[in-house]
């Protein structure tokens, strides 16, 4: 009986973006990044230049490296990885 | 066709990604204003001063003319090109300090770069665009069109006629009375008829 590795299917990321890129490019971009299917996020924070967000990635077998890619792209950074789901 | 139209529509979606990332929206705006009644006046001048002082071949005109504009044209592209660029880059350290990241390979930094290049694309096309508008009357008559009488009258109509047009779409900016703001750019291109008839008083 063959047994698939464990998945990446579920994150939640601690991000810290400027106001520019919106939310809604941020997210648009970070949903298109392989084995993602939704992403979702909530503003934790509004500072002066930047937002803190927190973003929850769904997916199968997604690539963190990617996101983490995606994220730099956007002119954010992860501040820290919050919750970590990995499915058989 | 539909090739064309998706190409349009890529650069359409670029463009305003630039200007939501870069926040030039509304400076390229002023610029393009800014640089159209900078073409229109100039125009204005060259074919007032050289009517109203003698030399009305429309030749002699269309030279001088034109050389304004792409002395215009590069002095605007070039001027702004340097002066945007610090701009952005200025705001870009600026959101660097507060991120504490560098953010060079990010599409802030792209967008912001792409933000100058095209403020200064419609700083020189705003000028060259509106001044070959004033100008193309003479152009006309040097097809033998029109005459240069007539060359002159619709130069100057047209001339009046788009800082009229910069006012009002100033106006409609400014969500106040288009038409007020209207004769107020009209009374500029009024002041400039009347300084240069003086000028010619006097020489």
């Amino acid at each position: 009986m063959s047994k698939h590795p464990p998945s990446l299917a579920r994150l939640v990321l601690d991000i810290l973006k400027p106001h520019v890129p919106d939310l809604i490019d941020f997210c648009r971009a970070l949903s298109a990044v392989d084995g993602v299917r939704r992403v979702s996020a909530v503003v934790v924070e509004v500072d002066v230049e930047t937002d803190t967000v927190k973003i929850t990635i769904e997916g199968r077998d997604i690539d963190f490296e990617k996101v983490r890619e995606k994220v730099k792209e956007m002119g954010a950074a992860v501040h820290s990885v919050d919750e970590v789901v990995f499915e058989q | 066709m539909e090739e064309g139209e998706a190409t349009f529509n890529l650069i359409k979606s670029s463009v305003s990604r630039v200007f939501r990332y870069s926040g030039a929206k509304e400076y390229s705006r002023r610029y393009a204003v800014m640089n159209a009644f900078d073409g229109v006046v100039t125009i204005l001048g060259i074919v007032l001063g050289s009517t109203l002082l003698g030399g009305s071949d429309p030749r002699d005109i269309v030279a001088a003319g034109v050389g304004a504009l792409i002395a215009m044209g590069i002095s605007g592209a070039s001027g702004t090109y340097m002066a945007e660029k610090a701009e952005q880059e200025r705001r870009l350290r600026e959101i660097e300090d507060a991120m504490l990241v560098k953010l060079e390979d990010s599409v802030i930094a792209e967008a912001r770069e792409w933000a100058a290049v095209i403020s200064a694309a419609v700083d020189a096309g705003a000028a060259v665009l509106a001044g070959l508008i004033s100008l193309a009357p003479y152009l006309l008559s040097l097809l033998n069109l029109i005459s240069a009488g007539q060359a002159f009258t619709l130069s100057l109509t047209l001339s009046l006629g788009l800082l009229f047009s910069l006012g009002l779409f100033l106006g409609r900016v400014a969500k106040r009375n288009v038409i007020v703001s209207g004769l107020k750019s009209l009374a500029i291109g009024c002041v400039t008829i009347l300084l240069i008839t003086l000028l010619n008083l006097v020489l």
